[in-house]
């Protein structure tokens, strides 16, 4: 018997999907002659209670972005709002993404001594702020910036600023926080209801991103080595197994191991990109492939808690697809060539 | 000329017209061979001149493929990326070869391009690494064949008053004081000859 709570929490989610942009939309926006059209077409959906309080004259590209960026979080965070118990624990731990890619951004800049300042950041409600991003902001370094997020579930970030310094690069830290925050949604999500469908869903995500990850790092040929440290702050799915293996092996080996897996259904989506080295394609036929997966979750398990988490990774690729999209009028892009780039 | 106009007609002064003279015409042969060294110098950098256009063309290509990447990550996240990886340095060096002050631009710190988590914008960030130090050398060449060119200029001009103005004129001046020193040699001769006959009571 299912709880009440989850059956309310379901019925809203299912309601919130229909918000969600349909192809058809993304076709008529591929086809917008400019930014100022994407404003005029978005301003009749969910993203009209932002972009109708900003003058016509104002709009462009950045402000289009920023206010893209708010209904991203806001989505990220309303549903937790609906639920208690470990649902409301579970979906907390989920909108801790939007935090994951703001400590990226701090880390990032203060790794090359660059300034940032919190108007580049996702903006995250003030009652879901465990880490003081304006203080990290303003840090000095990058070693007092990492103090400012020991304090939360990344209490091991100074060590693998210890490698990323030794290796030159920020891809062991980033690989940390990332990988820190999929263990948490792991660990978070064993109350939860349906926790089976959950976590064969977080581990999927986890494996697809350390993929191409190393799949991606073999195409532009860098040292085992540093794949290896990366390797290192995997702690769930099956790539955390293979990791060593993957890391030493030749391209084609890892590959033939990747294909002989679970994960052989990522074929279809860039074994063409990768025979032709083509990064680009790569990256977005691995996030095609992510986010396919979790549409069919959609359409398999209608009933299941999995849903909700699928329906909020459904947002993101929304996210990414309109700035993509407004990105792509600004620079030009051939609407066939946008057509490609859309998740 | 003017060189000849208020010159001695002494020996001393041809023996220090024909000194200045040959020190010109070493002069000469030293700044022609400058010219020609400037001018070879010039002709062997055309070729890495040429790599311009084929890197320009090369630039534009990856002009595009970061387009594709920023309309892909969005302008955010490619500029978050690129904040990982450390400016370039370099040092500037100026050195003087044959009196010609040439830029030379060394890279001293590379930017770290392994430092951002994404192989797509390591790939980008790789390539046009790779297309600036190559025109990081065209400019080089650049900078060095316009002040090889300026100084060939300058030299060709020296070269052609000493060949046009200069040297004539000494020649000329060392010929009219052959001259007049000649000249002088037989009227102190005739003098001579007419003073010898009169003392022997010849009639001249």
């Amino acid at each position: 018997m299912r709880s009440p709570s989850l059956i309310y929490l379901l019925t809203r989610v299912h309601g919130l999907n229909t918000h969600l942009l349909t192809e058809s939309d993304y076709s008529s926006l591929i086809k917008a002659p400019d930014v100022r059209y994407i404003y005029d077409y978005l301003l009749h959906t969910e993203y009209g209670k932002y972009l109708s309080g900003i003058p016509v004259e104002q709009i462009d590209h950045r402000v289009l972005s920023e206010n893209i960026a708010k209904v991203y979080a806001d989505r990220m965070y309303f549903l937790i709002q609906l639920c208690g118990g470990a649902m409301r624990s579970f979906l907390e731990a989920f909108a801790r993404r939007i935090e994951v890619e703001d400590i990226k951004r701090v880390v990032r800049a203060k790794f090359g001594n660059r300034k940032i300042t919190a108007d580049e950041l996702i903006p995250i409600p003030r009652a879901y702020q465990e880490i003081n991003f304006s203080a990290m902001v303003e840090a000095p370094n990058i070693e007092s910036a990492i103090e400012y997020i020991t304090v939360s579930i990344y209490g091991e970030a100074p060590q693998y600023l210890v490698a990323s310094k030794e290796a030159g690069s920020i891809m062991p830290l980033e690989a940390y926080v990332e990988n820190k925050y999929l263990e948490n949604l792991f660990k978070a999500a064993r109350g939860v209801a349906d926790a089976d469908d959950v976590r064969g869903a977080i581990c999927t995500e986890a494996d697809i991103k350390n993929l191409y990850y190393i799949i991606g790092l073999k195409l532009i040929d860098a040292p085992p080595e540093i794949i290896t440290t990366i390797l290192s702050a995997v702690k769930i799915g099956d790539v955390a197994a293979w990791a060593e293996e993957l890391a030493r092996a030749k391209l084609e080996m890892a590959l033939d191991r990747v294909w002989a897996s679970k994960y052989g259904w990522l074929r279809e989506y860039v074994h063409e990109a990768i025979s032709k080295r083509d990064l680009a394609a790569t990256s977005r036929g691995f996030e095609k492939a992510l986010y396919s997966y979790f549409k069919g979750l959609m359409s398999s398990k209608p009933l299941s808690f999995v849903y909700v988490p699928a329906y909020l990774m459904l947002a993101e690729a929304e996210y990414k697809n309109l700035i993509t999209i407004v990105t792509s009028k600004v620079y030009g892009l051939p609407d066939e060539e946008i057509e490609k780039l859309i998740i | 000329m003017s060189i000849t106009g208020r010159a001695e007609t002494t020996k001393g002064a041809l023996l220090r017209a024909r000194q200045q003279y040959n020190f010109i015409v070493r002069a000469k042969e030293i700044l022609e061979m400058k010219r020609d060294r400037l001018a070879s110098d010039i002709n062997q950098s055309l070729p890495v001149l040429r790599r311009r256009a084929e890197l320009e063309e090369r630039l534009i290509k990856v002009y595009e493929i970061a387009k594709r990447l920023i309309a892909t990550l969005g302008y955010d996240e490619v500029s978050s990326y690129a904040k990982a990886i450390r400016p370039i340095k370099t040092r500037l060096l100026v050195r003087s070869i044959m009196g010609v002050p040439e830029p030379d631009v060394r890279v001293t710190e590379d930017p770290g391009l392994n430092a951002a988590l994404n192989p797509y914008i390591q790939s980008l960030a790789a390539e046009l690494y790779g297309v600036f130090k190559e025109m990081l050398d065209v400019t080089k060449t650049e900078a060095k064949v316009e002040r090889e060119a300026l100084e060939m200029m300058s030299v060709n001009r020296k070269v052609n008053a000493l060949e046009k103005v200069l040297i004539p004129a000494y020649e000329e001046l060392i010929r009219y004081i052959e001259e007049r020193i000649t000249e002088e040699e037989l009227e102190e001769f005739v003098k001579n000859k007419y003073i010898i006959v009169k003392l022997k009571g010849g009639v001249v």
